[in-house]
């Protein structure tokens, strides 16, 4: 106790003796401001002549108080002879009067691998109670894309874990696929097992991973941080979160926030996977600053710039070139609909900005069907170029059944009166459909995917009860890990299905239906 | 908006000077009705604000001196000196919170921080950091 005291005391001598070093002897001259209103989370300021845009300005009393810290604003309109700045914290305690000083300072956020772990809020401030985050490296929040050079095309898979996606929408690391749907149709539940998945990654090439939650109930986030640490998997994912009390500033930042913490990894070589959950509410922050802010409202009250909000987010996710290290960003954003209308101005704005979309279907949904994943309206644009070779091999022709099965989908209620092929492929549609249900926290690695597509394509789930088919699946995939092991390892390794490898998966699935 | 609040400043200024100050209660009766005719009631706070920064201009730029105690008369007259070679006007506010030393405002714009208080805050905020 006494040695601590002592530290303490040495520690504060260090700083004491710092300050007196570079104390200037005159007193020097300070740009300020004053605050002339305050309201709704933003103020308007006169004076700071030399202020530039988007600076960290800090509001505080005169004389100051010693217990209570400067609040940061950010300014965000610079007009003739006032300036509008949002206030970062809580508002309540500003008065007209107060004093605002400038930092010279765009706003930054601590960055590197001390975050992993960590649950935090748009400033970089901790929530989690584990301490200060040690680290002396910050990014400023808003940065330039990648230009085209420094970029290169997606090539490398991300693995969801989540079968109809790792098949049918298969999602590129670099890439930006939109997920969206209605409120409770499970976004949140399919971005948690993608993240959870990534343990099944080898450890030097899992992707880090940042769940940014903007205006979500925090008992909601706290639910999801603990499953993720319970799984091990908040070891290598950092978590940017906004509440839904928080002010309307946090949560235009936190995404911005989220994909700079993310870009470090990016720029260091890595691969980091941004979730940010969700941007309609993102939107509606911004709408609420904007009109503050007295900017002309557009469609819905939207600000004009609502669509370079996102895409200037969006396109720094990016798949670097072998030059600039080849890092990869991949950014997964959510977006909520109402009754499913995908037409509505932010939707369609979102959609045209990413490279496809996974869209979640409340019909599906009710029918058990879950991840609800509408096939037909969901796409990748640019996810297919970086399949596994095996993965590929069992996807084209699982596509294709699909597909012919959709088209059918209207007959199955009179199935029975139809001609034996068409039955045949309804009845094939109804098995891959069973088949790409999947429980939540339950994420499958790529190999066991393989196999298990590969036995329905090849018809051997075809006299399977539809519904025992996933009891039936799991114990064959229970089969296949306790007997042929050495299969699973060579499509992991090989990541492709060669004729042998082919003959003797058969093999195994012949000697497990026979059994 | 700023401009409207501005314009509405500077016409009240010029209907008001020269006016005796029996005429000038009449004026801004006047200029209320006419603000609320107009639908610009809201603006009044801003248009104040105007107004008391027209009449600033008038009377020259503010030098705000606030200090811990009233300050000693040669101190005084060197600083009123020092402030009226580069324009300012000088005004003198006594804080004790400052503990010592004196703050000068030069308008709104800039704080020559010389107090105790302020460089002990500065010190605060290094160690919590």
């Amino acid at each position: 106790m006494v040695n601590h005291d002592f530290m303490a005391k040495e520690f504060l001598f260090d700083i004491l003796k710092r300050e007196l070093q570079d104390l200037q002897t005159g007193p020097t001259k300070e740009e300020i401001g004053k605050v002339v209103s305050v309201g709704d989370g933003v103020v308007q300021i006169e004076g700071l002549p030399n202020v530039v845009f988007s600076e960290m300005v800090e509001i505080q009393k005169f004389p100051a108080d010693f217990d209570t810290r400067p609040i940061p604003a950010m300014v965000l309109n610079l007009e003739e002879y006032s300036l509008g700045a949002i206030v970062l914290g809580s508002d309540k305690d500003i008065k007209e009067g107060d004093l605002v000083k400038r930092t010279g300072k765009v706003l930054s956020v601590p960055v590197g691998e001390a975050l992993l772990g960590r649950v935090v809020n748009p400033l970089g401030v901790p929530l989690d109670g584990r301490g200060s985050i040690e680290t002396k490296n910050f990014l400023p929040v808003e940065r330039s894309a990648p230009s085209v050079i420094e970029r290169e095309a997606v090539n490398t898979p991300l693995a969801t874990g989540v079968k109809v996606i790792d098949a049918a929408i298969p999602i590129g690391r670099g890439q930006r696929e939109l997920i969206i749907g209605d409120r409770q149709i499970g976004k949140t539940a399919l971005v948690e097992d993608v993240i959870i998945n990534q343990l099944n990654e080898p450890e030097g090439n899992r992707p880090i991973c940042i769940y940014v939650a903007i205006g979500q109930k925090y008992s909601k986030v706290a639910q999801l941080i603990k499953e993720l640490r319970d799984r091990g998997a908040m070891d290598y994912t950092i978590v940017v979160a906004v509440g839904a009390s928080d002010p309307a500033s946090l949560w235009y930042l936190a995404p911005y926030a989220g994909c700079t913490m993310g870009e470090y990894f990016r720029d260091k070589g890595k691969d980091a996977l941004v979730i940010y959950d969700d941007l309609s509410k993102h939107a509606w922050a911004w709408r609420q600053i904007s009109l503050l802010l007295r900017r002309p409202p557009g469609r819905e009250a939207y600000p004009g710039d609502i669509f370079y909000t996102h895409s200037r987010l969006l396109e720094r996710a990016a798949k670097l070139s072998k030059e600039k290290g080849g890092g990869s960003l991949t950014a997964l954003p959510i977006v909520e609909t109402q009754l499913g209308d995908v037409s509505a101005y932010i939707p369609t704005n979102v959609i045209s900005i990413t490279d496809g979309q996974i869209y979640l279907e409340t019909d599906l949904f009710s029918k058990g069907q879950r991840p609800a994943v509408n096939i037909g309206l969901s796409v990748s644009r640019v996810g297919s170029a970086a399949q596994t070779k095996a993965m590929k091999k069992v996807a084209s022709q699982l596509k294709l059944d699909l597909a012919q099965f959709q088209e059918l989908a209207a007959f199955v209620q009179f199935a029975q009166e139809l001609d034996l092929a068409t039955r045949k492929r309804i009845e094939r549609g109804q098995r891959l459909m069973e088949l790409l249900k999947q429980d939540q926290f339950q994420p499958i690695p790529m190999e066991e995917q393989v196999v298990s597509l590969f036995a329905a394509n090849e018809g051997y789930f075809d006299n399977v009860p539809v519904v025992q088919l996933r009891e039936f699946e799991s114990k064959f995939l229970d089969f296949m890990r306790d007997h042929h092991k050495n299969v699973l390892d060579t499509i992991r390794t090989t990541r492709d299905l060669s004729d042998d490898t082919k003959s003797e998966l058969k093999k195994a699935i012949e000697s497990f239906v026979s059994s | 908006m700023q401009n409207k609040a501005r314009m509405y400043a500077r016409v009240l200024l010029d209907s008001l000077e020269g006016k005796p100050p029996a005429g000038i209660e009449k004026i801004a009766q006047k200029f209320k009705h006419l603000l609320k005719k107009r639908g610009d009631l809201r603006l009044m706070s801003q248009i104040i604000r105007e107004l008391k920064a027209f009449q600033g201009e008038k009377e020259g730029k503010r030098a705000q001196v606030i200090s811990a105690f009233a300050l000693a008369e040669d101190a005084k007259l060197v600083l009123q000196k020092s402030l009226k070679q580069r324009g300012f006007r000088m005004e003198e506010k006594v804080e004790p919170k400052l503990i010592g030393g004196t703050a000068i405002f030069l308008e709104k714009e800039f704080l020559v921080d010389g107090t105790v208080r302020g460089r002990l805050q500065r010190i605060a905020q290094l160690v919590k950091s």
